[in-house]
């Protein structure tokens, strides 16, 4: 099994009348621990798949399994608490609530955990812990006006952290940094596959970016046009699964 | 949960203080009407009602006339000496009976006239009925009245008002001729059962008032009953003695009305009950209006954090957390007024204690709080339900990409 199955994917738009198909029949499979870069042209769906992936949007049709369960099936109350038991997002506007400290945000995902509520202290220490791992552990107290815009990024990954999700989901983490501030953030991602044993999911249109990741997912036309680990075509089975589910949905 | 909920919401209301206090106006007065004039028809029926229990419960009073039966009266009823009489011999629960009626005549005191005094003709037995003696000099007796004395007892304001410095022993017109001042009343503060200030009034003989011409409608009766056991069987009493005095024939209705204390404080209760209700009515509006208020403000607020809510609901939050966020902000919005208002109502009843002589200080029962809790917190609740179910139904995606 297994952490990402989707099968035949499709998402569909109706704008103006017309159809737009933001997903076009995409299969794919992502194990845990992997550290992978979708990548893509704006419009070619890469920003649709991230909304699927991160459970902020369901397939039109088709099937999403993370990890083992069918999450095309869910409501949006159950859909929140996948997303806070597994996902951790990182925004390219890093999307702090502005009048909450560095520690208050990084804790609130734990606000929201339904099973095994955590106490507010042990809330506060597991923020705590989850700002130093991102080397923010003398800001907690610091508000996000307070901070540079590397720091806030440190800050939303922590908080993406804090959950222990299966899986980070980062949305061009890098796109409202300068060059040197974004390697550092790009470091402390690509770390995070083997250091926090997390699959990493980072979606880019920057090559540089795509470049420090293992494995690279193309998009364009909502389709899924090179899917390559360490430069290299993904093993046989994996692709012959995917054209066996495209070739299923054009037997009807 | 809910600590972190009401934490969330009370930041979110301090740090926009003006916006919530201009928000929560509407709250805050009508909260603030409901405690000043529950506060101060309490006050005004306390009053009341002391000085109508003063009079003890054997007092009642018969008027003349009928309203119910205007038409089939046909002689003009009338209540005079003989009438009272007649009761204080023939009713045995009566310890003393008194013609009674106002008038209102100028009093005169060398150059000084005061006009508009209260005149009070009755008999030698008002002390008695209406627990009222006189401090300086005497009462007139039933020797004064009978003779038609021109004699009169006054109220200590009036002395003042006159300018008397020592009142017993001079003469001051009424009627146009002159009454030799016998008495002054001790202070009595406040009104009597029809409304007069004891005070300020001029008690003269009943004929003697009588007979200068002073008597105009039917007049009426006091009466004091030396037992408060069954007030109703010496009032029917009262009656039957009446209706035969009056040669009322069997069937007929009475041309009289008799009053008791009780009915007295019954309709003193009925009266401050109307006025409590209509204040309710009409904070009733205030209330609305302010409700509307934070269904304005919410739905500013919840459009102002539509990105705040997108990262909520993307870490995990519930349409129901989301929810329950804005609708304890709401809630505590209308509640925060509340409370204001319970305070700036205690205020203006305070006001009114230091700015009417004899008011009681405010008394706001513990009924007019816990409704004006439960009003301003279930406005909130209400008024808020709408804007915070917007919140709650919004799309995640698109919240987060509001800007």
């Amino acid at each position: 099994m297994s952490l990402i199955e989707l099968d035949d994917v499709y998402r569909t738009y109706e704008m103006g009348g017309e159809v737009v198909r933001a997903l076009d029949g995409v299969s794919l499979r992502i194990e845990a621990g992997e550290l992978v870069a979708i990548i893509g042209q704006s419009g070619s769906g890469k920003s649709t798949l991230m909304n699927v992936l991160g459970c902020l949007d369901s397939p039109t049709s088709g099937r999403y399994a993370l990890a083992g369960q069918d999450v095309s099936v869910l409501d949006d109350e159950q859909l929140a608490h996948v997303r806070n038991r597994t996902i951790g997002f990182v925004f390219q506007s890093f999307h702090l609530l502005p009048r909450q400290t560095a520690l208050e945000n990084v804790a609130l995902p734990l606000l929201y955990r339904r099973e095994g509520r955590l106490t507010p202290k042990a809330r506060e220490a597991a923020a705590q812990e989850a700002l130093g791992i991102v080397g923010l552990a003398d800001r907690a107290l610091h508000r996000p006006n307070e901070m540079s815009g590397g720091q806030r990024q440190r800050v939303a990954i922590a908080r993406a952290l804090v959950g222990k999700p299966h899986m980070i989901l980062a949305d061009e983490p890098t796109g409202n940094l300068d060059s040197k501030t974004s390697l550092e953030i790009l470091d402390l991602l690509v770390a995070l596959p083997e250091e926090q044993g997390r699959t990493v999911i980072i979606v880019t249109h920057e090559p540089e970016v795509a470049e420090r990741c293992h494995r690279t997912i193309r998009l364009l036309d909502g389709k899924v046009v090179e899917d390559t680990r360490d430069g290299t075509p993904l093993p046989e089975k994996a692709a012959a699964a995917e054209r066996e589910a495209r070739g299923a949905a054009h037997v009807d | 949960m809910w600590i972190e909920i009401l934490r969330e919401a009370l930041r979110s209301i301090v740090q926009n203080r003006l916006r919530a206090f201009l928000t929560t106006l509407g709250i805050i007065f009508g909260v603030m009407a409901v405690i000043a004039v529950v506060s101060i028809v309490q006050g005004v029926f306390f009053i009341y009602t002391s000085q109508l229990e003063g009079l003890g419960a054997g007092f009642l009073f018969v008027v003349s006339g009928n309203p119910s039966a205007t038409k089939q009266i046909k002689t003009r009823p009338e209540l005079d000496d003989e009438d009272a009489d007649a009761i204080q011999s023939r009713v045995e629960t009566v310890l003393a009976t008194s013609p009674f009626f106002f008038d209102r005549r100028a009093v005169q005191f060398r150059g000084q006239t005061v006009f508009d005094v209260v005149l009070m003709p009755t008999s030698a037995r008002y002390p008695e009925i209406q627990n009222h003696y006189v401090d300086q000099g005497r009462f007139f007796n039933a020797f004064d009245d009978k003779a038609k004395s021109r004699v009169v007892v006054i109220g200590p304001d009036l002395v003042e008002d006159l300018g008397l410095i020592r009142p017993v022993g001079t003469t001051v017109r009424l009627y146009g001729v002159p009454f030799e001042v016998i008495g002054v009343m001790e202070q009595k503060d406040g009104i009597n059962a029809f409304g007069q200030p004891f005070d300020r009034a001029a008690i003269v003989p009943h004929q003697t008032a009588v007979s200068l011409g002073g008597k105009r409608g039917g007049g009426m009766l006091l009466v004091k009953l030396n037992t408060t056991d069954d007030v109703e069987r010496s009032t029917e009493e009262i009656r039957r003695v009446l209706r035969s005095t009056h040669n009322i024939p069997p069937g007929d209705p009475d041309d009289f009305q008799i009053v008791t204390q009780s009915e007295l404080l019954s309709t003193v209760g009925n009266i401050t009950g109307i006025a409590t209700w209509v204040v309710i009515a009409i904070v009733g509006v205030a209330l609305l209006v302010g409700g509307i208020g934070i269904m304005n403000i919410m739905l500013v607020s919840v459009t102002e954090r539509t990105r705040e809510i997108g990262i909520r609901m993307a870490l995990g939050a519930t349409p129901q957390d989301i929810l329950a966020q804005f609708l304890v902000e709401a809630t505590l919005l209308g509640l925060v007024g509340g409370v204001i208002g319970i305070f700036v109502g205690y205020g203006v009843s305070w006001i009114a204690t230091l700015v009417v002589p004899d008011f009681p200080p405010p008394y706001i029962p513990l009924w007019a709080i816990l409704l004006a809790f439960v009003f301003s917190a279930s406005v909130g609740v209400v008024f808020g339900l709408y804007p915070a179910a917007r919140a709650a139904r919004l799309n995640p995606i698109d919240a987060l990409r509001y800007e």
